[in-house]
């Protein structure tokens, strides 16, 4: 996980735009750091995200994350200002924590490997709305506010009628405050 | 509502923060009866929800239109213990009009789940005295919680019965299944229920299917369906005796005597 994050990161020779950032929230940790590379005339964009999460009960929760997002709804520029408002971008998002509460493969105690499903890696669909270099400071700034899906809520859709509700137990808000370097 | 409920900002997947203050089995209790006096005593057992919330909902209201007292849950209302799936079955459980126990199965204490078990509904083993007989609500799931497999704790709940209390056993595995107990720790456990002089039913989840059996002279065990389809069994008990009834949905079959 962590060498493709760093692949991804490092062996674009696309045209693009690197950022760094802190966010919050939306399932991928308390407090985030986020490095980004936004592609392709600024419609994909890959993260790598560090999440850490204090939980009292089990310790900190250390969480890393990879998000791909991809620009729906063509962006709004202001001409002649570095203002650019991107309204929807739709993608993915993969996150895994090493906690040892969870696993890959069930712990030994159990009789086999596959005893229970994987637990330390979910994924779920995220979508984003961004508000790009609003310049403070003599630095591009970049918010965004973003919504998490997990995975789970699927299962619940195709083994239930009419518990649509129930996706609200599968969704987090968070935001993202990034810069351009 | 639904929008209401997506703005909330949640941390990680992995944690175990929740906004339950009072776990819920605190909050169990049981009417008093006059068995003698001619009241009957009628509550549900139903099991192994997993991500059957549809089920979960229809059965927690035929429950109620079959005017069960009380209910129990015998566990796996996950599939690997975590926070989102225990806040939705809790979500459920508040809609019930009648009380509900809550055992933990072996799912639900997978990852994190010990923490919210205890966190949302509290100790893993208890009993309460009853007009009918004592319930012992026991935590037998050994793969997942070894260290805390309390045989001293069902001695106990079994041995200060009164002679002729009838027991009421609740639990998630089965006692005699050979993949989580040793041949010794299953003589162990027939060894306490043989203690008690006075009757025994003893039902558990687990393996999603409906079995009745019968240990020694005294007890009768009973496996309850998983909830799909809505099946639960219900339980009706007289001054003269203890009826068991298979159901689906509101239609229920007596299966014992």
């Amino acid at each position: 996980m962590i060498r493709f994050l760093i692949l991804l990161f490092f062996t674009s020779n696309l045209k693009a735009e690197s950022q760094f950032g802190f966010g919050s929230g939306s399932y991928l940790g308390r407090a985030q750091v986020h490095g980004t590379y936004v592609i392709e005339n600024k419609k994909n964009e890959f993260s790598a995200i560090l999440g850490l999460t204090q939980d009292p009960a089990i310790s900190s929760i250390k969480q890393i994350s990879a998000v791909y997002l991809r620009s729906i709804l063509d962006p709004v520029s202001v001409e002649g200002s570095h203002f650019f408002y991107h309204p929807l971008l739709l993608g993915l998002v993969l996150t895994f924590t090493d906690n040892p509460n969870y696993y890959l493969d069930s712990p030994e105690i159990y009789p086999q490997d596959s005893y229970y499903d994987v637990t330390s890696l979910r994924w779920g669909l995220r979508a984003s709305t961004q508000i790009k270099s609003l310049k403070i400071f003599d630095q591009h700034l970049h918010f965004s506010l973003d919504g998490t899906l997990l995975e789970r809520a699927f299962v619940v859709y195709f083994n239930n009628t009419d518990e649509l509700d129930l996706f609200k137990y599968f969704f987090s808000l968070g935001f993202t405050i990034k810069t351009s370097f | 509502m639904i929008f209401a409920g997506c703005l909330e900002f949640k941390d990680s997947p992995f944690d175990t923060k929740t906004s339950v203050k009072n776990p819920w089995n605190t909050k169990f209790s049981v009417p008093r009866y006059d068995l003698a006096g001619g009241d009957t005593v009628v509550f549900g057992i139903f099991s192994d929800s997993h991500q059957n919330y549809s089920d979960l909902d229809k059965t927690i209201t035929d429950m109620g239109k079959q005017n069960v007292d009380f209910a129990v849950f015998t566990g796996d209302f996950t599939d690997y213990g975590s926070r989102d799936e225990y806040e939705v079955f809790y979500s459920f459980l508040k809609d019930a009009t009648y009380p509900i126990y809550v055992i933990p199965g072996n799912h639900d204490l997978t990852t994190t789940g010990r923490t919210m078990f205890k966190k949302m509904f509290g100790p893993e083993n208890s009993f309460i005295d009853t007009d009918f007989g004592r319930m012992i609500f026991f935590n037998n799931n050994f793969l997942e919680t070894p260290e805390d497999l309390n045989y001293n704790f069902l001695d106990q709940a079994v041995s200060t019965a009164k002679a002729t209390q009838p027991l009421f056993v609740f639990q998630h595995q089965d006692p005699l299944n050979s993949t989580s107990f040793s041949f010794a720790r299953q003589t162990l456990f027939q060894g306490f229920l043989n203690a008690s002089a006075a009757n025994v039913y003893l039902f558990h989840g687990h393996l999603h299917s409906f079995k009745q059996t019968q240990l020694g002279t005294n007890t009768q065990v009973f496996q309850v369906s998983r909830i799909e389809g809505g099946r639960w069994m219900k339980v009706e008990i007289d001054k003269a005796e203890v009826r068991t009834f298979q159901c689906q949905r509101r239609n229920c079959v007596q299966v014992f005597p």
